[in-house]
């Protein structure tokens, strides 16, 4: 057997156990070959990343650094079909995330998370909601907050970030 | 000032992690199995390794062996990833990553770095006297905590705060603390039962690392202090133990307490 199929046969770690933001690839866990999901799943992972660090680092966050973060991002979009939906909200989301309005960043987040539900990705919606209704939480947006806790109670997860 | 065990063969991601980590003190490694006998020689508050640092080799697969031998080391992979890369890396136990297009960005490394070189020990010692000590206290004690890994001694420590040794030993009994020679004790074994929770670690270079002249000098000091003497080191029992009982060795500040209580 090869050596990688160690790692393929340990049970995928619990969202809080691994690194953040990682439930977003756990899509991968069918097919971890499957190179065009994976490089939506890591797209996926890179965006969420930037919404757990405005919801972590809240307003202490450099703009400068989380502008270049988003950069870094949008440069990777082109890895998604120019029509793709999902391209278009990920390309809407880099432009909210540096104006730091925090209410239009969930609500994007959540129309994000509905689109790669629709698309049947369970973990990536998941981590989506979960990451929306952080940030909701950070800044007390009671609205958002419960929104994001419906979202995932419709995926059937838990509402608590 | 922490210890980084290093396998970035890349002199730019070299540069990147240096620039974002001005206050650490980094020790390149030349492959992966350098990278180990460092953690094991040392005890290093963090790793950071490229996951290709080695072609031709399952760099995932050496994630997860570091990761079962050292469980308390934080390993941050560095580098290209691609989306199964990522998967695979979170599966086989990594603590975080920084992506090749974001190691320029000094201030998201150094977030990265931070959180991986936090002291979780510091912290709940901290937590542990918090009803009992004051913020005075607790910040000599987290000063002390902070520099285990260096081989603090009190001269050292009353140096940093401003104090004669002579005037240390009177603020400590006026804060409610054990004398600075036991806090040291005390903090030297709790973090030596720590590093000793790791599987990959030998008593001999955790007792070196702390101070101690052999593994068995460190045994019989952990024998003397500890209530349940030397028996089950490697068990996270007796580092709770420890902290329970370096606790309860210092009287405590009653205001604090009773602020605490009220």
């Amino acid at each position: 057997m090869a050596r990688y199929d160690r790692i393929a046969r340990i049970d995928p770690p619990g969202r809080d156990d691994a690194f953040i933001g990682w439930l977003a690839l756990r899509d991968l866990q069918e097919d971890e070959r499957d190179a065009e999901l994976g490089r939506r799943a890591r797209l996926r992972f890179l965006a969420v990343r930037l919404i757990h660090r405005l919801a972590r680092r809240g307003d202490d966050v450099d703009p400068e650094s989380l502008q270049a973060q988003c950069d870094a991002v949008r440069e990777e979009l082109g890895q998604l079909p120019g029509r793709d939906p999902e391209r278009q909200q990920l390309a809407d989301l880099l432009k909210d995330v540096p104006s730091l309005d925090i209410p239009t960043i969930v609500d994007t987040v959540l129309e994000l998370g509905e689109t790669i539900q629709a698309a049947g990705h369970r973990y990536g919606a998941e981590e989506l909601y979960r990451a929306a209704l952080e940030l909701a939480e950070s800044r007390g947006l009671k609205e958002l907050q419960g929104r994001s806790a419906q979202a995932l109670s419709g995926l059937g997860a838990s509402g608590r970030a | 000032m922490a210890m980084i065990a290093v396998l970035l063969p890349q002199g730019a991601d070299w540069d990147a992690l240096r620039a974002a980590t001005t206050d650490h003190r980094l020790i390149q490694a030349d492959d992966w199995r350098d990278l180990i006998a460092i953690v094991k020689r040392e005890p290093a508050a963090a790793a950071v390794a490229d996951l290709h640092a080695e072609p031709g080799k399952d760099g995932a697969l050496r994630v997860l062996r570091f990761s079962r031998r050292y469980p308390r080391t934080p390993l941050l992979i560095w580098g290209d990833l691609d989306g199964r890369d990522l998967f695979r890396l979170g599966k086989a136990g990594a603590f975080d990553v920084v992506m090749a297009p974001d190691t320029g960005n000094v201030l998201l490394v150094s977030e990265r770095v931070a959180d991986a070189t936090a002291d979780p020990i510091a912290r709940r010692v901290d937590r542990a006297l918090k009803s009992r000590i004051g913020n005075d206290g607790r910040a000599l004690v987290r000063t002390a905590a902070e520099r285990i890994p260096d081989g603090i001694q009190v001269p050292t420590l009353a140096d940093l705060h401003g104090f004669s040794v002579s005037t240390l030993e009177r603020r400590c009994q006026e804060w409610g603390l054990t004398t600075p020679g036991r806090i040291l004790l005390w903090l030297r074994i709790i973090y030596g039962l720590n590093w000793l929770t790791e599987p990959g670690r030998s008593v001999e270079s955790v007792a070196s690392q702390i101070g101690y002249s052999s593994g068995a000098a460190f045994r019989r000091a952990v024998k003397v202090t500890l209530s349940n003497g030397a028996r089950s080191m490697r068990e996270p029992e007796s580092l709770d133990l420890a902290l329970t009982e370096f606790v309860a060795d210092c009287p405590g500040d009653p205001a604090t307490a009773s602020a605490g209580s009220a």
